[in-house]
């Protein structure tokens, strides 16, 4: 009964204990918008891009930590630091550059991965954190050629039915003209 | 002659059709505009001018611009707003105006972002300046979006311009809460506790976060004295269900991510394949108004188990201090 007792209040003790707290594992990582997540390189050619974190619910800046987790052979940050501090209601800019190998060959493809994750505070409890990846592929070779408009592309101008009038009507002219030029040629 | 005169008269008409097609289906400027883009390598665009005739003449909304310069971030979690200015000619004069305009801007497949009270700032003669502020939510998607505006005049004349467009940033994000979780009553040697509150992760970007693409690395909870005892991340499961059979518990049947798959240096995908007919543990947080709060919209609710609390386990702090803090990842890919 006594042994039963102890047991309870250590299970009491350790379930006081165990408290998950999950701090600072809130933050956003903003990209450049990439039509299908697909950047467009010659080789040889480079392109900075420029991410932008922030912690929409921090009462204090917020320590992150960015690390290019796959194609850091073709991208590399530019900052002189890869820690970063969200201010509150702020914003933190990580500038990186990407660059095609000059050697690549048209049509290869790199796959990208940004990470950035919560620097784990030091100190006790169940600390949860979390972390973001953005992926895109970097592809050697020229952009496919942009889309008119998103209402109208080119291919619904090519079938615009009043094309096909005017060049009938063209056509017309270019056959009476000629008939007419003939008939009168004859009557000579 | 007669028939050279006929000649004449078949090309004259011809030309004149051909002139007014152009006219009618306002081709001719685009057919323009797609030579030019063909020699210079430029992107032409085309613009839409709804006009709406009534009584007088019709306005016409002229230097459509934006604020914005790049790539616009929306606020995470917020709503942010974009300054659109333009101005408005009307020859019956700046006082056939209406003073109020509408803007919105617009993605297909999107809700419209409207402000239906756009500002008269300046009115000089015939042209009057407007200015207004619209908003974008954290979710709306990412890409090249339009701004439309449209003013009408008090004969009912319509006046509408598209010209102008810019592109939303991609944006990743989530929110990890609530801020603490506890488990009820932990005794040595007690099985399947669930934690009192289940993890929630809402979404507070625009993109879509599918399934396979949150992740989590569980560590030991090691003794802070002695730190050879420890809860094991092995006796931890981690689910998207919960029921009172205890399926947030059931590593068994896959209906929840036994958490002894991890290392504590690896993530491993919270998702999974129920065996026979139970439940699959499929987590994913698509991009939504996730303040809804239903679990579904923008948000995803994780139940973390213990299957079992060591009977070796004396009394001390048990945390992350030792070993890595646990962590949750979300992949947001094309």
């Amino acid at each position: 009964m006594a042994n039963k007792s102890i047991t309870q209040m250590l299970g009491i003790f350790i379930g006081i204990l165990i408290i998950l707290s999950a701090v600072a594992s809130a933050f956003s990582i903003s990209a450049p918008y990439m039509e299908n997540r697909k950047l467009y390189l010659s080789p040889g050619e480079s392109e900075e891009l420029e991410f932008v974190l922030q912690n929409a619910f921090a009462t204090e800046p917020t320590e992150v930590g960015v690390k290019i987790e796959e194609g850091s052979e073709i991208m590399q940050i530019i900052d002189p630091k890869s820690t970063y501090t969200i201010p509150v209601s702020g914003r933190a800019s990580v500038n990186t550059q990407v660059t095609a190998p000059p050697n690549a060959k048209i049509g290869d493809i790199y796959k990208i991965r940004v990470s950035v994750g919560t620097v784990p505070a030091e100190g006790g409890a169940f600390t949860f954190g979390s972390s973001i990846n953005h992926d895109f592929e970097v592809v050697v070779g020229e952009k496919p050629k942009t889309q008119i408009t998103g209402e109208q592309s080119k291919g619904e101008i090519a079938s615009n039915p009043s094309l096909y009038l005017i060049v009938g009507i063209i056509i017309v002219i270019l056959v009476i003209f000629f008939a007419l030029r003939k008939r009168k040629t004859k009557k000579r | 002659m007669g028939e050279k005169r006929l000649i004449y008269i078949i090309l004259a008409v011809g030309l004149f059709v051909i002139f007014m097609s152009f006219l009618v289906t306002a081709g001719f400027s685009d057919w323009l505009n797609n030579i030019r883009s063909k020699i210079t390598g430029e992107a032409t665009s085309f613009v839409d001018f709804n006009i709406t005739v009534g009584a007088g003449n019709v306005p016409q909304i002229i230097n459509l611009t934006k604020d914005q310069v790049g790539s616009f971030t929306v606020t995470e979690n917020g709503m942010s707003n974009i300054t659109i200015n333009f101005s408005v000619v009307d020859a019956d004069g700046i006082s056939n105006l209406n003073t109020l305009a509408n803007v919105s801007l617009q993605k297909t497949g999107e809700s419209r972002r409207t402000n239906t009270t756009c500002q008269q700032v300046v009115a000089v003669g015939n042209n009057a300046n407007y200015t207004c502020q619209v908003d974008l939510w954290f979710f709306d998607d990412d890409g090249a979006w339009t701004v439309n505006a449209t003013i009408s005049d008090v004969s009912g004349n319509k006046a509408e311009n598209s010209t102008t467009t810019f592109t939303v940033a991609t944006q990743t994000g989530f929110i990890l809460g609530p801020g603490n979780l506890s488990f009820s009553t932990l005794s040595p040697g007690a099985k399947n506790q669930t934690a009192s509150t289940a993890l929630t992760l809402n979404n507070t970007g625009n993109q879509d976060i599918p399934d396979g693409n949150i992740e989590i690395n569980a560590t030991t909870l090691a003794g802070e004295s002695n730190s050879v005892l420890g809860l094991h991340s092995g006796n931890f499961t981690i689910s998207n269900t919960t029921t009172a059979g205890k399926i947030q518990c059931d590593g068994g049947n896959n209906t929840a991510v036994v958490l002894s798959k991890v290392s504590g240096k690896s993530f491993i995908d919270i998702n999974q394949t129920g065996v026979g007919t139970f439940a699959n543990v499929t987590t994913n947080m698509s991009r939504g108004n996730h303040s809804i709060n239903n679990g579904i919209i923008g948000q995803e609710q994780l139940y973390l188990c213990i299957t079992l609390v060591g009977p070796e386990l004396t009394q001390q702090s048990y945390s992350t201090s030792l070993n890595k803090p646990w962590t949750i990842q979300a992949t947001s890919a094309a």
